[in-house]
């Protein structure tokens, strides 16, 4: 256990050494002090009479604003941000954590230490999932806590969301672990991740395209890739609900997305654990 | 106990490499014995399959059949490595560490227990000579640095045996010689240390026992002595020798040639040796010294090299 802790911590350090990582911790700051410090909020009555941004007053329009709904939307739009942006960073950041690992004069060494294969791809794996988390839970709990002291509003759905975004980068993370094994390639394992995005943006509405075919083996194809990619549209819409506070429909799509994660990861472990260095 | 701390037996193992899967053999049935305490050195040309060797022993790499063990386990058996130490060729360490973070995040993951990690490490980090520079990030580090540093993680966690692969790549003619000292410490303290190298004087002055790798195959293998042994050839000091006592010597059926006071002579016993000294005594002739001539490690290396090559 003590030598699985020092991988995920070294994995940690590696990361947190990066200036992707710092740029992510800066931005997250700079989120909280912009909400924190230049965002003024005057509610009455449970609803917003005032707001002023870096001390200039927005025009309301002469609406009645309800303050949770505000409040709400303010988490929905950080929570879709993150999403997006957070994903992305966060992909680019750590694509290179196998193929690091997998230089020559480097995983001698660290196979020939008294740890297992799978441990050592795990502990990395749950070394970038920390870094991860740590900065998505500073930004996160960070905003949430400073728009319940402003708005007196306790909603949990940005917090629900948070776990939704870490999850989803669990299952990305899993797919990179895999391609870096295979590939050994930083730059590939950030293309395939990417590609991933749109791939399943396209997938998600192939009903459109498969009027068009007249093969069914295609249809087959396409409904499969369907069923096996993650469904990243899908975990969005989930995500919004979460964040709205809204009930959300099916969790179907979220959990097929973790199990292809999970069958990434348990691939290459097996991959790793099999190669020879 | 077999009382050895390395043990292999008929160890093949073949690579598939590129899109045709060419097979390249790199261990061709090698049977190796270790001592326990031995200071073990193995040579051979590049590609001749030396570090393919440590890899299996260390468990990186799977042969394909024979069977090693080091002490006393199978390779590949995990907990074992925690008595084992490597410094590979080549070895990469996270640069964004200091000297000190390096030695203390491998002491982790060999298993030293927390308190002792900080001690340790430094007083490693002063034997290698690195204290004055255990603070610094790695990326300033030169190279014959980054090598003893290497060294330091190798022995971090005590180990039982050490496989070192090329050690003194890169270091200075210094830096050789206290890495040569650590390691004399290391051999006094019972630790089994197995060299890989190019560096022929280095192995010849640090190792027990040799064996010349090529092709996959051993060799040779033996003491350095052994090796280097080029039978009854003596060379006979005599000051200044008749060209006739020469020519009577030679024509009693033994090689001798003279040059600058010295006789250079190919005895088939140390009867007919002892003929020649008498009839160079005979002659008058005063015997300062007799020695028996020998090979570099490099002249013999590449006399047995070269021998292979020409084996039909």
């Amino acid at each position: 256990m003590m030598k699985l802790l020092a991988v995920v911590d070294g994995t940690i350090r590696e990361s947190m050494a990066k200036f992707t990582f710092l740029a992510f911790a800066l931005m997250s700051t700079l989120m909280l002090l912009v909400v924190t410090f230049a965002v003024n909020l005057d509610v009455v009555d449970g609803a917003l009479a005032a707001a002023r941004l870096f001390g200039q007053d927005i025009h309301l329009g002469g609406q009645r604003i309800a303050i949770d709904e505000l409040v709400s939307g303010i988490q929905t739009g950080l929570a879709g941000f993150v999403f997006g942006v957070g994903l992305f960073l966060s992909i680019f950041a750590t694509a290179n954590l196998v193929p690091v690992m997998l230089e020559k004069g480097y995983v001698d060494l660290l196979l020939s230490k008294p740890l297992s294969r799978p441990a050592l791809f795990l502990g990395r794996y749950l070394g970038a999932l920390s870094v991860v988390g740590f900065n998505l839970l500073y930004l996160v709990v960070g905003v949430w806590v400073v728009l319940g002291v402003k708005t007196g509003i306790w909603k949990p759905g940005l917090l629900k969301a948070g776990g939704i975004i870490l999850l989803t980068y669990a299952i990305f993370l899993g797919f990179m672990m895999m391609v870096g094994v295979f590939t050994r390639s930083s730059s590939i394992t950030i293309m395939l991740s990417y590609f991933l995005f749109p791939l399943t943006l396209f997938l998600f509405f192939r009903d459109n395209l498969t009027v068009m075919l007249t093969h069914k083996w295609a249809i087959f194809i396409l409904d499969g890739l369907y069923w096996i990619l993650p469904k990243v549209h899908e975990i969005g819409m989930i995500l919004g609900s979460l964040a709205l506070g809204k009930p959300v429909g099916s969790l179907a799509p979220l959990l097929s997305s973790a199990l292809f994660g999970a069958g990434c990861l348990a691939l290459g472990t097996l991959y790793f654990t099999r190669k020879d260095y | 106990m077999s009382g050895f701390a390395i043990e292999i037996q008929d160890l093949h193992k073949t690579f598939r490499v590129g899109w045709h899967r060419i097979p390249i053999r790199a261990l061709d049935g090698i049977s190796l014995a270790v001592s326990q305490g031995e200071v073990f050195g193995l040579l051979g040309p590049n590609g001749a399959g030396k570090t393919t060797l440590v890899k299996v022993l260390l468990g990186i790499t799977r042969p394909q059949a024979g069977r090693a063990e080091v002490l006393g386990l199978p390779v590949g058996n995990v907990p074992s490595r925690g008595r084992m130490g490597y410094l590979p060729e080549g070895h990469r360490y996270p640069l964004h560490l200091t000297g000190e973070g390096v030695v203390r995040w491998f002491a982790r993951l060999s298993g030293v227990r927390g308190a002792q990690i900080g001690p340790r490490a430094r007083r490693l980090l002063e034997r290698v000579g690195l204290t004055r520079w255990s603070g610094v990030r790695l990326r300033k580090y030169s190279k014959g640095m980054v090598q003893r540093l290497g060294l330091a993680v190798a022995l971090i966690h005590e180990p039982e045996v050490l496989f070192l692969d090329e050690p003194t790549d890169g270091v200075d003619p210094v830096g050789r010689a206290e890495i040569r000292k650590i390691l004399q410490e290391e051999k006094q303290r019972g630790t089994t240390i197995f060299i890989n190298s190019h560096l022929l004087s280095e192995i010849e002055r640090t190792c027990d026992r040799v064996a010349i790798l090529s092709q996959g195959r051993i060799l040779r293998c033996g003491t350095v002595s052994d090796l280097t042994d080029r039978g009854l050839d003596y060379r006979v000091e005599a000051g200044t020798v008749a060209p006739a006592v020469v020519e009577a010597i030679r024509a009693n059926g033994t090689p001798v040639e003279a040059t600058n006071g010295c006789l250079h002579l190919r005895v088939p016993s140390l009867e007919r040796l002892n003929a020649c000294l008498d009839s160079l005594r005979s002659a008058g002739c005063l015997i300062r010294q007799v020695t028996p001539e020998r090979s570099t490690l490099e002249e013999s290396f590449i006399q047995i090299l070269g021998e292979e090559e020409t084996r039909p």
